[in-house]
């Protein structure tokens, strides 16, 4: 992918990842107000999905900072670049499948959450190809259920959610087209950062209303 | 129709107390909130416990006014609705 993709995009990705990080612990923080006020389970699961979706991009952000600076600044090794997104990648599917998890869990009835529990256990063991599949698959549930509520609602805010989740699946389904072009690679992160900058946009408005 | 939740029916409350310039008899709460007496009146010792709002006597008439806390309380239940509202996640 180095040969496809050139070496600048990776430190924009890393600073992609590392905004969309930051706006995930934003919203974790007012679900943890919304849980704290409530007592809602759906709300700490809210909470907890941000909260883990944001790490998540923040280790995603190493990887992609550690290649451009060895290669671009320090003209090191490939073999420490392919040991840190090794770990760095593998680390990131565990924690954001989790924090699909937890959002998927939030948009659950209640009374089906304890089955899905079980389900989680063969998903820690995913990756790559596995890990966007299944990533999609949890995320099409919660583009879904976001539909639905805009389609109920009718307001700009459900809107900028709807839109953040769906561009997050786009993001991902882009992202298991990669090895036949590397062009896609850079349309899959441009969906990722309009995608947070609408759940930013939906907090702004949230708070200052 | 669906059921307003508790923390809704709190909500409510606390809009009607604000909308009336921060002072509301129990009768304005009670029908503009939709609620029964007792209903009403369990509502009210809840949020007169948590120091959201007082009692407040005038010419021997009662009416409940909204306190700081109160206030503060509101702003942040309108932040929450309004987020939860988003996301499509019920409070």
């Amino acid at each position: 992918m180095t040969e496809l993709i050139p070496l600048w995009f990776y430190a924009v990705t890393s600073i992609f990842y590392t905004c969309s990080a930051i706006i995930c612990f934003l919203v974790s923080y007012f679900g943890f107000k919304a849980h704290r006020i409530t007592s809602e389970k759906s709300h700490l699961f809210l909470f907890l999905g941000f909260l883990t979706l944001g790490l998540g991009f923040l280790v995603l952000s190493v990887p992609s900072l550690f290649t451009y600076a060895t290669l671009e600044l320090y003209h090191g090794s490939s073999i420490s670049i392919n040991l840190i997104n090794y770990y760095g990648f593998r680390l990131y599917y565990i924690v954001s499948l989790f924090a699909y998890f937890m959002l998927f869990l939030s948009y659950l009835p209640k009374k089906l959450r304890s089955k899905f529990f079980i389900l989680f256990v063969p998903i820690w063991y995913a990756s790559s190809f596995e890990f966007h599949v299944l990533s999609v698959a949890l995320i099409s549930f919660i583009v879904f259920r976001c539909a639905a509520n805009l389609k109920e609602k009718k307001n700009l805010n459900s809107g900028l959610v709807t839109y953040a989740f769906t561009s997050i699946l786009v993001f991902h389904l882009l992202l298991l087209l990669t090895p036949f072009s590397g062009s896609v690679y850079f349309v899959a992160n441009i969906f990722l950062i309009t995608g947070f900058v609408s759940l930013l946009y939906m907090l702004i408005r949230v708070v200052c209303k | 129709m669906k059921r307003r939740s508790k923390l809704l029916i709190l909500m409510d409350i606390l809009n009607i107390i604000q909308r009336e310039d921060g002072k509301a008899k129990p009768t304005h709460i009670m029908y503009g909130a939709n609620l029964s007496h007792s209903s009403l009146k369990e509502y009210l010792s809840l949020l007169l416990s948590n120091d959201f709002i007082e009692e407040v006597k005038k010419n021997d008439r009662t009416f409940y006014k909204l306190t700081p806390k109160g206030y503060d309380h509101i702003n942040e239940l309108r932040k929450v609705k309004r987020l939860t509202e988003a996301f499509g996640i019920p409070m």
